[in-house]
């Protein structure tokens, strides 16, 4: 008769006071594999019973403490998730009814048919079994619903739609927000292809839609755009989703920014060539110098053997030197620019430096009369530096200031105590009164071979800016009107 | 003016060769050998003991480190050294230390001659006694600036000041 299969095991709670009734239900209960504990007070049960393990309670209609109708609303505090089914003879069928309004599970008449009981207590199982198995499902799905939104890597779902305009996005996680800049809102409806823009390799995409069309995974890396237009490179991998027929419903694709990856490959890249470069020039430097040498010897042999009365030949060889010198101080500053530098720092004082390499530019500073102006306002100049290197800075600063100045004029060199990220530093300012230099051109000053002088090899600005890097140090232009310029530097005190 | 030197040159490059016999005299000094490797070299200074040697570093069979060397072992001789590399020098002082000066390549007349200069005074004193640091605080004419190394207690070349 009973067609349900059988539920698994319950703890079930007897609240009776019948004994024959009691025994019986007992019998029942037992024969079908369920536990059972039986109370014949409802204060008894409440004193001792474990709430956490019921399963389902069943409950006499009238107890000697009370009726089920009272106990009913303690029940549902007592355990929520067991279902309490009544047990009432017909003359209490009316109070059973009631007692279903205010939340009984179900009621059995006395005097009780196994049959209905089995029924009742199959169904119960059946039911928790299912609201479990739900249960379970709903934390998985939470489970992976969090996991996705939360991948670091971004998660892109798609339905199948492969037309033009092409899959809409579906769904989108925190990563591709957090890597696209658009809204989650924003993507939904579109097609990834809003991601995509001119450096978006076509081929790669071709391949794509191929790979989809076939229903194979695809993997590339391509560059992709943000929501500001900047470009960004993406590793992606999209794989169909089919249903349990096979069909492919949708695809999910992985979303990796490899940006800062890429950029580091670059860097190293970048770093190995000029590595590469910077040996080349060096040997090139050096062997340069034999050539030259040839060739000054030999220049300065020719003007002997010319004698005063070649005047215009002796001018020709004196420009064949002049010629000669450029390129060697071109080929020295080369090298000196390429090759590996090691500091040798010591305590020393930069404004002795500066009156010392100030002396040495007699020859330039001398002829047009220029003037040194010293404005110092740092508590010393005491720095952990090279003094050869920085006097290098100094002299590349005031030769620069020296060639910008008109005659007669002063060079300001002004000092401040400042910091940097690291500790207190020193802060010079030479500054000239020359015809300064052009805003756009303010940011390339210290690229190599940039210049804006006829003469000089464009190294020494960058030079100066290499130097004052290695010495944990920054150098740079400083943001003022009126005429000529002033460029700042700033050395750590200390060496770090 | 000031004593005429003997002096010994090496170079591999002919052209140098060459321009040691034309300038040296004009400097007032007499050429007493011209070698092209380090062996002619030591042959020729054990032999002709030159107040002076002017050589090359990197040539073919004896280089000029190992050859002027063995000659200030025999007798004391001042030694200059030219040559396209700066750290020559920047050797163990054994090998170094019987140098009184180093030339850059490519160097002129000018500093040529302050370069002999530089290498007498500095053995001068050498040979009176124990050695003091005696660097010029600023040559006088920056054109005329000689690129010397005072071997290893030299802060740096002059031409990279």
């Amino acid at each position: 008769m009973n067609t349900l299969p059988p539920a698994d095991s319950l703890h079930v709670l007897l609240i009776e006071d019948d004994a024959d009734t009691q025994a019986n239900l007992a019998d029942i209960l037992d024969l079908d594999g369920h536990r059972l504990t039986a109370y014949g007070t409802f204060s008894q049960a409440v004193a001792e019973v474990d709430w956490q393990a019921i399963s389902t309670v069943i409950l006499d209609w009238k107890l000697p403490d009370g009726s089920a109708g009272e106990f009913l609303p303690r029940l549902h505090r007592l355990a929520p998730h067991a279902p309490v089914v009544i047990v009432t003879g017909y003359p209490d069928l009316q109070g059973a009814i009631e007692a279903l309004r205010s939340g009984a599970y179900d009621y059995i008449l006395k005097p009780v048919n196994p049959d209905v009981l089995r029924a009742t207590l199959t169904r119960i199982g059946r039911q928790q079994q299912t609201e479990a198995a739900l249960r379970q499902s709903e934390q998985k799905r939470q489970l992976l619903a969090e996991a996705v939104r939360n991948l670091a890597e971004g998660v892109i779902i798609t339905d199948a739609d492969l037309n033009a305009p092409g899959p809409h996005i579906v769904f989108v996680n925190d990563a591709v927000t957090r890597i696209t800049g658009y809204s989650a809102e924003e993507l939904f409806g579109n097609s990834p292809r809003i991601l995509q823009g001119p450096g978006t390799d076509p081929k790669a995409l071709q391949r794509l839609k191929e790979s989809l069309t076939r229903g194979d995974t695809f993997s590339a890396e391509l560059i992709n755009y943000r929501k500001d237009g900047s470009p960004y490179h993406v590793e992606v991998l999209i794989s169909p989703v089919r249903n349990a027929g096979g069909e492919i419903t949708h695809y999910v694709a992985a979303h990796r920014d490899i940006t800062q990856l890429k950029q580091a490959q670059e860097k190293a890249m970048q770093a190995a060539r000029l590595a590469a470069i910077g040996q080349m020039v060096t040997g090139l430097a050096h062997e340069s110098r034999n050539a030259l040498q040839r060739s000054q010897a030999c220049l300065e042999m020719l003007a002997l053997e010319l004698g005063e009365d070649r005047a215009d030949l002796l001018d020709l060889v004196a420009r064949v030197q002049r010629a000669q010198n450029d390129l060697h101080r071109l080929y020295e500053e080369v090298r000196d620019y390429a090759a590996p530098r090691l500091l040798k720092r010591e305590v020393c004082d930069i404004a002795q430096v500066w009156r010392g390499i100030w002396t040495h530019l007699k020859h330039l500073h001398e002829p047009k009369r220029l003037g040194l102006v010293e404005d110092l306002q740092a508590s010393n100049h005491t720095c952990h530096a090279d003094p050869f290197a920085i006097g290098q800075v100094l002299r590349n600063l005031l030769e620069n200031a020296i060639a910008a100045s008109p005659e007669e004029a002063e060079i300001r060199i002004s000092s401040q105590d400042t910091a940097l990220e690291r500790g207190p530093a020193l802060q010079i300012i030479v500054s000239d009164k020359g015809e300064g230099i052009a805003a756009d051109v303010r940011a390339r000053v210290f690229e190599p071979f940039f210049t804006t002088k006829t003469k000089g090899t464009g190294l020494g600005m960058a030079i100066a800016k290499r130097i004052v890097e290695e010495h944990g140090g920054r150098i740079g232009i400083c943001d003022t009107d009126g005429p000529g310029v002033a460029f700042h530097f700033e050395l750590p005190r200390e060496a770090s | 003016m000031k004593s005429p030197l003997r002096i010994a040159v090496a170079d591999d490059e002919p052209e140098l060769r060459k321009y040691f016999t034309v300038i040296l005299p004009r400097l007032g000094h007499e050429v007493v050998s011209v070698a092209a490797n380090g062996q002619e070299l030591l042959e020729q200074c054990l032999a002709l003991r030159p107040d002076l040697i002017i050589t090359d570093v990197t040539m073919p069979q004896l280089d000029g480190l190992t050859a002027t060397r063995t000659v200030a072992r025999t007798y004391p001789v001042a030694v200059m050294v030219v040559s396209g590399y700066d750290d020559d020098l920047t050797l163990e002082p054994e090998v170094a230390d019987h140098i009184q000066a180093h030339l850059i390549k490519p160097f002129t007349m000018a500093q040529l001659n302050a370069g002999i200069e530089l290498a007498i005074q500095r053995f001068a004193e050498q040979q009176r006694g124990p050695r003091v640091e005696q660097l010029p605080a600023a040559w006088p004419d920056e054109q005329t600036k000689p690129a010397y190394c005072a071997g290893r207690s030299a802060q740096g070349h002059a031409n990279e000041a």
